[in-house]
């Protein structure tokens, strides 16, 4: 009869015994996060008054903070046992909606590492970085470079490494920096584990311990066939997979390239400079990552929230892609300047790109700045006018064929591909100013001292707007130039229209 | 240093070396398409990178058709020209009657911050693609100026300020006055222009 242990070691030895190339092994790094219920409703440890997180179905402590386990308040204990510890504590809901959402976005953010990021385990990253480890030098450097990333969140973590996803998890909830790059050896490190902490459901654990098993070691050494007779065939086929014996599936997200990254504020805030330089990071972090895939982008969408829930969105676009950091951080500081924030506080920003572009590599000439350059530039001032002023501020005019003088042109907004036809309209006497409204000119308050060229504009009857004027040029006392009518449908009023400036 | 390589000195930096009125006369400029205008005007025309001021009494003198045969040939080069605060609304088929092509011209004109217009107007100046940048100011301090100056020169474009409200000093480079004599004829007077030390005044025609 033979044990879990021996299997193992069996299983082993069969690799090392095959003659051909070693198949590629997948190395599982999971990074755990302890305190994601917490954060996901924006506590911290910092907070001086004692807080627990509860679930709301059981009545009982999902989390506790340091403050409160201080005072013997533990995780699992009911709601109304752990208020006999402390009345002043505060108890919020626990809410997995926004766990799932925090842990979706880390794996956004995670996906700068490797391509294979799973969400399978509560609270916790997978990521597949076999292949990772030649673009990071080493897996030393990897977890440094993760562990950096969200210290600047201020995240704790927790992280390890195994073949076996399952197996990484189970040490990363216990221990921290565990890196077990084979079986055996991940074999060894789960022996050290107690039974408690193995995902077991509480009936097997009960009968374990009935047996006198306590640790991982002791589990692993029990026959196989007798602890599947005992405690079921599902037990049996976790504790395969579990090493490595049983293949274990892992559903990695498979979005659409996205970037997100975020910066939570241990305080609500509201220092401008301050924000806009945590906002320059984010698009730091961005801009590498467009390097990384040979990419570029034309929005970018900032999101910041505050402790009472609310949020309020900040969209950065520039009419043509870049991956330009000084025109990215001119447009954001003069979007950010209209957008007044500093009458808001600000807990957390988030950036979110979703719509990226292939970087166009431009050929530069080394003697002269050739016209792309100077379109660029042009673009670029474009570019922060709009953000400043809103894009409604930057409009085109367009000559349209109407006799009526209102209908005659439209303002449209600006677009850097317009192909409109040249037009060249003859009418000889139009005046370069027109008056958005007539000015009505009474005959005893002005007089035209000349008229010529009477021309009578007639037209619009189809779309009830219809016009019966007679435009004449009339000099004023002082030489000006006024483009004038009589209004023949009103009483023949006389009109100012325009200046021929 | 003899002579030649002075002389040498002068062709290759003119702006960095004071030459008295000979090197306004040196200076670059655009043909108003007056000819008259441009005998008057030390760069033998608009010139570039530097403040122009044109004050008027009126709204309809023909300060805007004096500058239509310019804005023509700049839309035309596919330069943009942008207007900043338009005190009326600029009529399209007018202007494409001029001969400016509407592609190239740009109407800032929901503006209502005065601050918000000039730095618009600076940073568009010293964009390569920008011919000419008109605005419709109706205050403004010697600082304005003196950064527009910096814009301009740094682009090598038109800047053409149109003072709501007449100014006594200014430091603009070139300022003109403008009055209608009578229909089609306006009275130019040249009031500031470096190199010039007197005012010069032409009549000029321009037809509607």
């Amino acid at each position: 009869m033979t044990n879990l242990a021996q299997q193992t070691q069996l299983l082993l030895t069969t690799e090392k015994n095959t003659d051909t190339a070693p198949a590629y092994q997948p190395l599982w790094m999971c990074i755990h996060f302890p305190l994601l219920s917490a954060h996901s409703l924006g506590l911290t440890q910092k907070q001086k008054q004692p807080f627990i997180i509860f679930q709301r179905k059981s009545q009982t402590v999902h989390y506790a903070c340091p403050a409160a386990q201080q005072l013997g308040i533990e995780t699992g204990m009911p709601l109304s046992q752990a208020y006999l510890f402390c009345e002043t504590m505060i108890a919020y809901p626990r809410n997995k909606r926004k766990e799932k959402s925090l842990i979706q976005s880390l794996a956004l953010w995670a996906k700068q590492f490797s391509p294979h990021v799973s969400v399978k385990y509560e609270n916790a990253l997978l990521l597949e970085i076999r292949a990772s480890l030649n673009l990071f030098d080493n897996i030393y450097q990897l977890e440094k470079r993760i562990r950096n990333g969200l210290q600047v969140k201020a995240y704790p973590i927790s992280i390890a490494s195994s073949p076996i996803p399952i197996g990484s998890y189970l040490l990363a909830r216990k221990a921290n920096n565990i890196i077990t790059e084979t079986r055996h050896s991940l074999h060894a490190e789960l022996g050290k584990l107690d039974l408690a902490d193995f995902l077991i459901d509480q009936n097997n654990q009960d009968k374990l311990s009935n047996l006198g098993i306590t640790t991982g070691h002791e589990l692993f050494r029990l026959p196989v066939a007798d602890l599947s007779r005992r405690l079921g065939k599902e037990f049996h086929t976790y504790l395969n997979t579990l090493l490595g014996i049983q293949h274990e599936p892992v559903n990695c997200i498979k979005d659409k390239l996205s970037f997100y990254d975020f910066y939570d504020f241990s305080n609500d805030e509201q220092d401008f400079e301050l924000i806009l330089r945590h906002m320059y990071q984010l698009v730091d972090q961005l801009l590498h990552f467009l390097i990384r895939n040979d990419l570029s982008c034309s929005s970018l969408s900032f999101t910041f929230s505050a402790s009472n829930k609310a949020s309020s969105t900040l969209i950065v676009n520039t009419s043509s892609s870049t991956r330009d950091k000084q025109i990215w951080y001119n447009l954001i500081r003069e979007k950010l300047n209209a957008k007044k924030l500093s009458q808001n506080n600000v807990y957390g920003i988030q950036l979110n790109v979703s719509h990226f572009q292939h970087h166009n590599y431009q050929n530069q000439s080394l003697l002269h700045h050739n016209k792309s350059e100077q379109s660029e530039n042009w673009q670029h001032a474009i570019d922060q006018i709009t953000a400043r002023l809103g894009p409604n501020a930057i409009c085109m005019l367009e000559a349209k064929e109407d006799h009526r003088p209102e209908f005659s042109y439209r303002k449209t907004p600006y677009n850097k591909q317009q192909h409109k036809p040249y037009l060249t309209h003859k009418h000889t006497y139009r005046p370069l100013w027109l008056l958005a409204k007539p000015i009505a000119i009474s005959r005893q308050d002005y007089v035209p001292s000349k008229n010529i060229n009477i021309e009578r504009i007639e037209d619009g009857w189809w779309d009830k707007q219809a016009i019966r004027r007679d435009y004449y040029i009339a000099k004023a006392e002082n030489n000006d130039l006024l483009w004038m009518y009589v209004d023949l449908k009103n009483n023949h009023q006389h009109f100012l229209h325009g200046y021929f400036a | 240093m003899d002579s030649a390589s002075l002389e040498q000195l002068l062709q290759k930096s003119p702006a960095l070396l004071w030459q008295g009125r000979k090197a306004s006369t040196q200076k670059q400029g655009i043909a108003s398409g007056f000819p008259a205008l441009d005998r008057l005007l030390p760069s033998a025309g608009w010139p570039l990178a530097c403040i122009t001021e044109i004050s008027t009494m009126q709204c309809g003198a023909g300060e805007l058709r004096l500058l239509m045969p310019a804005i023509a040939k700049l839309t035309q080069q596919a330069l943009y020209v942008v207007w900043i605060a338009p005190p009326f609304i600029p009529y399209a088929p007018s202007l494409s009657a001029y001969g400016i092509d509407l592609r190239y011209l740009i109407i800032l004109d929901s503006i209502d911050n005065e601050q918000d217009q000039y730095w618009s107007m600076e940073k568009l100046l010293p964009c390569k693609q920008c011919g000419m940048v008109l605005m419709w100011p109706h205050s403004y301090h010697d600082k304005h100026i003196r950064r527009l100056q910096l814009a301009a020169e740094k682009g090598n474009s038109l800047a053409i300020l149109y003072p709501r409200n007449r100014q006594q000093h200014s430091s603009a480079s070139l300022r003109l006055l403008i009055q209608a004599t009578a229909i089609n004829q306006l009275q130019i007077t040249i009031l500031k222009a470096r190199g010039v030390l007197h005012a010069r005044t032409t009549t000029l025609s321009v037809q509607l």
